[in-house]
């Protein structure tokens, strides 16, 4: 903070560069690195969400009504799109060519381990949207009768979500998310707490609460069934 | 450490013989009284000399000064005695503190008027005191937004905000943010159109419409625009430390992310979250003690809070949002 010489010991400034709210992409806006995980993704909205609710002691002082909502808006615009894997990759995309530090880092969904490609990441190949709507599920439950773990986990992996995140956000047990995946009613924990844990597990893949319901049966079925007495 | 004569060593030898090239100075400001300036200073003063450095606290809330309260000590000289002129050399000020590297120049609640000293007084205060031969040289500023303070404020290498998490000392904080960067826009600002146009922007109720820095920028850019970008720059490097101090929630704790937020939104600056400190009880037993809380209580929350602030200072670190939000 000296008076001179004071650039050159400049801070590495990655987010807003003295823009303003309506010329800034979508990470500047949710003020997260341009390779952020889902997680951190998540977690930086929902501090957003906080800081520029009615009445926030951060933010009362600064900004009236109005430059709220419209941050807000902006956030929820940015949210949109981040929090999407197929959305996020086309956005990056289009990122890439004007800003070129977006895609030194390339972000993939569910590879936290692996290198990154030297090239530009390679299309991921979708068939589907990706879209997790409540017909593609419902579509999925009717197909295989009934909705088991092998469900849950397609559906969580079409959003790009590792259940590492999964974990760390609920923290919930890793191996009871395994166990839930895996159809393994047998070491699962009772009742009760199941319906927790899938509430939260839902909640982080914003997943439609009927699947959960769905699921729920079919573990009852099995808890009921005569060979548990 | 009650009070107690301390004998001085051999002070000026001390310093021929500390000469170091690599020196911090770091201010505490927070735009607002009893947010903890003093008691944070006087600690993180010794969570360094701990740690092998050679530290030096300046009080310079001249005001009203009481950091070495905090310490236990009783200074036989001030700052305003070297202000004033009635000791010539800084070194004489220096009062010795319980740990050996660790000394103290004490500021003086009885001389007001000084409390905003001279432009010429005021330069060769900072000028002495940065070439003092300490590692670290830490300022406890006092209450306030004063062009003295602002001044010290801007020269440190590290301006940290002391907040607590209630909406007046926000508000405050806001303030101290605003008046920091429209005093060194000032400062930079020659031609006496640009000048004008800071001090009317200073008003929040400004004719000319300026609500933000980014409106306050984008005019003085259509009067010289050399003048508008050298200001861009300047706003990039302002980045001031935040510390939330006795916080008592995990949305206390939060807060400080969305402060940060909330002045990259409004002022377009960077500012750090370095950290929180709990609310404590032991900082007030210490306190009465009259003994720094990281010597009375090293395992006090408050203590270790305290720890963790300083080991973000030193390696330019922040607080982890994962770490709270994750809890
Ligand atoms: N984390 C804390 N927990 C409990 N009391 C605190 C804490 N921080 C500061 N205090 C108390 O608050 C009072 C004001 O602190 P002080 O450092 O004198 O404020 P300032 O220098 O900003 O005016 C002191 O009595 C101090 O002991
Ligand atoms: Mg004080």
């Amino acid at each position: 903070m000296k008076e001179e010489g004071a650039l050159l010991a400049a801070p590495c400034f990655k987010g807003v560069k003295l823009k303003r709210i309506e010329n800034q992409d979508y990470y500047q806006i949710l003020e997260v690195p341009y390779k952020a995980s889902w997680g951190e993704i998540q977690k930086a909205y929902e501090l957003a969400k906080t800081t520029y609710s009615k009445g926030a002691m951060a933010s009362y002082s600064l900004f009236d009504f109005t430059e709220r909502g419209r941050i807000l808006d902006k956030i929820e615009e940015a949210y949109h799109v981040l929090s999407h894997p197929e959305k996020r990759r086309k956005y990056d995309q289009a990122l890439a060519s004007f800003i070129p530090e977006s895609a030194s880092v390339p972000w993939r969904p569910n590879t936290p381990n692996s290198a990154p490609p030297l090239s530009p990441p390679a299309p991921i190949v979708h068939t589907e949207t990706g879209v997790v709507t409540s017909a593609t599920v419902t579509k999925v439950a009717v197909e295989n009768e009934i909705v088991t773990g092998q469900t849950l986990k397609l559906l969580r992996e079409k959003k790009g979500v590792s259940l590492q995140e999964i974990s760390e956000r609920t923290r919930i047990n890793i191996s009871y998310l395994e166990l839930i995946e895996s159809n393994s009613y047998g070491s699962l924990p009772a009742p009760v707490y199941m319906m927790s844990y899938l509430k939260q597990y839902a909640k982080i893949i914003a997943l439609d609460s009927t699947i959960m319901e769905e699921y729920m049966k079919g573990y009852q079925r099995w808890c009921d069934s005569p060979r548990q007495r | 450490m009650a009070k107690k004569q301390i004998e001085r060593p051999p002070v000026p030898d001390l310093f021929e013989t500390l000469k170091s090239s690599k020196k911090e100075v770091w201010a505490i400001a927070g735009g607002k009284g009893g947010t903890g300036k003093s008691f944070i200073a006087a600690n993180v003063g010794v969570a360094l000399s701990k740690m092998g450095k050679r530290v030096l606290l300046v009080d310079a809330d001249l005001g009203c000064a009481n950091l070495h309260t905090f310490l236990g000590v009783e200074p036989t000289a001030t700052l305003s005695d070297f202000i004033n002129g009635k000791i010539k050399s800084i070194d004489k000020v220096l009062t010795p503190t319980d740990l050996p590297n660790l000394m103290l120049i004490s500021g003086a609640c009885d001389f007001l008027e000084i409390a905003n000293p001279k432009h010429t007084q005021k330069n060769r205060l900072i000028r002495r005191i940065q070439d003092l031969s300490f590692e670290y040289i830490i300022l406890d500023l006092g209450a306030g937004t004063g062009f003295t303070l602002l001044d010290f404020f801007l020269s440190a290498d590290t301006g940290i905000l002391s907040v607590l998490p209630e909406p007046t000392s926000i508000e405050n904080t806001y303030r101290f943010i605003k008046s920091a960067f429209y005093r060194r826009f000032k400062k930079m600002a020659k031609d006496p159109k640009v000048k004008e146009l800071i001090i009317a922007a200073m008003n929040e109720k400004n004719e000319l419409g300026i609500r933000t820095p980014h409106d306050l920028l984008d005019h003085v850019a259509s009067i010289d625009n050399e003048m508008g970008q050298k200001m861009k720059e300047a706003v990039l490097t302002f980045s001031p430390k935040v510390i939330v101090n006795q916080v008592r929630s995990r949305d206390d704790m939060t807060l400080g992310f969305s402060m940060r937020s909330a002045c990259a939104k409004y002022f377009g600056i960077k500012v750090d979250y370095v950290g929180y400190i709990e609310y404590d009880d032991y900082v007030w037993m210490a306190t009465k003690k009259k003994t720094p809380l990281i010597l009375e209580r090293p395992y006090a929350p408050a203590a270790r809070c305290l720890n963790q602030v300083v080991s973000n200072l030193i390696n330019r670190d922040e607080l982890k949002l994962d770490s709270i939000l994750k809890m």
